[in-house]
């Protein structure tokens, strides 16, 4: 059986960015915003992403010298892990990890500890202590995760807990936030008793596409961000000025334009998900983001399904981009019809043995 | 409720002394009103308009949108690729560029990808201290060549040669310099090609202030002498030449094999250079250069002003040659620079950073910028001259 249109459930889908986003980046430009900016980031942006902060994460910073505006969610993981982790010390990624995490770690000279995710790509809090030495400096979270869990706040206060009982600190990664589904509270690892001292917490406005504009912050009080502050100045001086008053645009109006993306990917991701229930196909619904994972029948490679997946002209993507390793991962990039359709056929094609498997 | 034992403060990377210095004075200044700052390297003037447009041409087409290459954009690497080779004779291809957030940035991915603990890596003294930050980073051992007022700056190949072991890994040129303003003459170029050849040397080119030269400096890319390509890597940027550097956006370019391993690290600390600024810089190399002839005549005649006092003053300088700053030698004054540098910011309302910035041997010696419209450095000169006269005071 083969469609006649290619389904592409393999690429992200795009983000344009929002009108008003780009009217104010214009604005700026003619005022001259040419120059390099306030060393941290520009005084308003810093202001707008605190209150952000106390408003929708329960995080208390000062503006003046507690937000670092970067160069996107990348920059800030950099300087967060060069400054606190070295040659010798171990970083705890909780699973699934994504490889470019992996990568960055053991790039500032760190060994990578990833903890397993449990079998339906939770994060696995017991794996997180297991993995715990005397060398552990950091814990690298990302909720949502890299397969769109939005990590509960229970387990947040567990891994907190290790946290403080083993005098670590944790960085957490929080960009897919605005890409939370209705009715999913998002809650922050800094908010956790006792963890705001030990905690970087990672953001930024690709809710409202500006991915490519490389603007992002980090957070942290004051002792944990001089350095990675200091680390900014001597690396990329300033983050792009134009991109800051983009930045600006985004988080001071409301996030209108993430939310009607997020009732979008909210309606596909039902449609998906009650197809894929239909079907003798595991599968995980994440809470957020624009995948969903589906794990082909036991002796089916992830190689073999993702090639018998292109043969009916459904693209599909490796699930271990998102350190989903043996699964697949599928973008919420069609209408639910489609979807719905997809996920029938991909049940055909590599839910089961099929009877006459290649030798 | 338990407070983390270990802070992970200081910074392991950062320079600490030069750098606290140079934010401290920055942060001071900010509340001074009628401040006239000589410091930053920010020029003042503003970004060809035609390069604004151009970035706004791409945010209304909605070319920033997308998330790029982490290598940059393939037009801009190959524009950069052809400036390379049609204005400073350098080889090179679209794969051999990696597009930056910044000069600096391409400066520290350069180090990364090139040296190795313990490897040694030959740079001037005076220099712009996040030279040490990348260099720390890499864990390499910073090997200082001195360079002197009485040569203008230039680094003499013989005090290169005299420093090199079998770790010696890498030379970092930087011509024209920061803070000196001084260059590195075709001919020590030339002789320090040679050196770099028979020692097995890489060299790290930083030619961001290369078309601003003042009187007969010229300017030798020495990735461009025969056998340098191949192990010559070139920073540079738009941050400078065309006034942008709120953009945020340079390049480095060299042989493949060491550009793969800054593209890779380009992704790791920071994914990609910023579209909008990206498509700024395509617009500086496709675009008229008058605007670049226009800033360099107003860089000259503020620099005769600068001169022309620090003469009066009793100041000796390495005759600035290129780039926007002097490094001047204020031993007559009978105050170190740093104590001159505070009285001067407190007293005259006039920012000029202290060279101790640059180097702790450099605590006769002040970093001057002439980044403000002429009358303002008149002003500035003459305000320096009225609060270092005998019993002198100034009023704002």
């Amino acid at each position: 059986m083969q469609t006649s249109i290619p389904i592409d459930l393999a690429t992200r889908i795009p983000v344009m960015t929002q009108a008003s986003v780009r009217d104010a980046a214009k604005a700026a430009l003619d005022a001259g915003a040419t120059h390099y900016t306030d060393r941290p980031g520009i005084r308003e942006l810093r202001e707008a992403v605190a209150l952000k902060l106390a408003e929708s994460n329960r995080i208390a910073v000062a503006p003046a010298d507690e937000v670092l505006i970067t160069c996107g969610v990348q920059e800030a993981l950099f300087l967060a892990l060069q400054i606190l982790a070295g040659g010798g010390d171990e970083v705890i990624i909780t699973g699934p990890a994504l490889p470019e995490d992996v990568e960055l770690v053991r790039s500032v000279g760190a060994a990578a500890r990833i903890a397993p995710a449990d079998d339906q790509l939770r994060l696995d809090v017991n794996r997180v202590e297991e993995l715990i030495t005397e060398n552990t400096r950091v814990i690298l979270l990302r909720s949502p995760t890299a397969v769109g869990e939005v990590v509960a706040y229970p387990i947040l206060a567990q891994l907190g807990a290790l946290v403080t009982k083993h005098d670590l600190r944790v960085v957490t990664v929080e960009s897919d936030e605005a890409l939370t589904a209705a009715g999913i509270e998002h809650r922050s690892i800094g908010e956790v008793d006792g963890l705001a001292p030990r905690t970087v917490t990672i953001n930024d406005f690709s809710g409202a596409g500006l991915e490519a504009w490389r603007v992002g912050y980090l957070a942290a009080q004051r002792p944990l961000m001089a350095g990675m502050r200091r680390l900014k100045q001597e690396l990329s001086i300033c983050s792009p000025a134009v991109s800051q008053y983009a930045a600006l645009d985004a988080i001071r109006r409301s996030d209108g334009h993430a939310a009607a993306l997020r009732d979008q990917l909210d309606v596909r991701r039902a449609a998906f998900a009650q197809a894929l229930a239909q079907t003798d196909l595991e599968y995980v619904s994440p809470q957020a983001g624009m995948y969903v994972f589906a794990k082909p029948a036991p002796g089916v490679p992830v190689t073999s399904a993702i090639l018998r997946a292109a043969e009916a002209r459904i693209m599909v993507a490796d699930g271990a981009l998102a350190g989903a390793d043996g699964w697949l991962r599928l973008t919420l990039n069609q209408d639910p019809e489609v979807l719905s359709a997809a996920a029938f056929e991909l049940a055909n094609l590599v839910g089961q043995i099929p009877a006459k498997a290649a030798p | 409720m338990s407070t983390p034992s270990s802070p992970p403060a200081p910074p392991r990377t950062v320079d600490d002394h030069a750098t606290a210095l140079r934010y401290e004075l920055m942060d001071e200044a900010a509340g001074i009103a009628d401040l006239i700052p000589l410091g930053l390297g920010d020029p003042d003037l503003p970004t060809p308009p035609h390069i604004v447009d151009a970035a706004k041409q791409a945010i209304d087409a909605g070319l920033a949108d997308a998330v790029g290459d982490p290598a940059g954009l393939f037009e801009l690497r190959a524009a950069v690729a052809d400036k390379l080779w049609r204005e400073n004779g350098v080889p090179c291809s679209a794969d051999g560029v990696v597009v930056s957030t910044g000069g600096q940035e391409g400066l520290f991915l350069a180090v990364q990808a090139i040296i190795n603990p313990g490897d040694e890596i030959l740079v001037p003294d005076p220099r712009y201290p996040s030279y040490d930050t990348a260099i720390r980073a890499a864990k390499g051992e910073i090997v200082s060549v001195p360079t002197y007022e009485e040569d203008a700056f230039d680094l003499n190949p013989a005090e290169v040669q005299a420093r090199i072991t079998p770790r010696t890994r890498a030379l970092l040129l930087v011509s024209p310099g920061n803070p000196t303003a001084g260059t590195v003459s075709p001919d020590h170029v030339r002789e320090l090609a040679e050196i770099a050849k028979r020692h097995d040397l890489i060299v790290i080119s930083d030619e961001i202030y290369e078309k601003l030269l003042y009187d007969d400096a010229e300017h030798l890319s020495i990735g461009s002498l025969p056998g340098m390509s191949e192990r010559t890597v070139t920073v540079n940027g738009f941050s400078k030449t065309y006034c942008m550097t709120g953009w945020r956006v340079g390049w480095v370019a060299g042989p493949e094999r060491i550009m793969r391993e800054v593209a890779r690290l380009k992704r790791l600390t920071s994914a990609c250079a910023p579209l909008v600024s990206q498509y700024a810089g395509l617009a500086a190399l496709h675009g008229p250069q008058d605007a670049v002839d226009s800033y360099l005549e107003q860089y000259s005649r503020r620099r005769r002003i600068v001169l022309d006092a620090l003469d009066r003053l009793g100041f000796t300088y390495g005759q600035p040659r290129g780039g926007f700053y002097v490094f001047l030698n204020a031993g007559s004054s009978g105050i170190p620079a740093e104590q001159l540098s505070r009285k001067l910011l407190t007293e005259a309302h006039v920012l000029i950073f202290p060279g101790t910035g640059f180097g702790p041997n450099w605590s006769q010696y002040m970093r001057l910028a002439w980044l403000a419209p002429e009358e303002r450095i008149a002003e500035a000169m003459a305000r320096v001259e009225r609060c270092l006269a005998p019993g002198g005071e100034v009023s704002g």
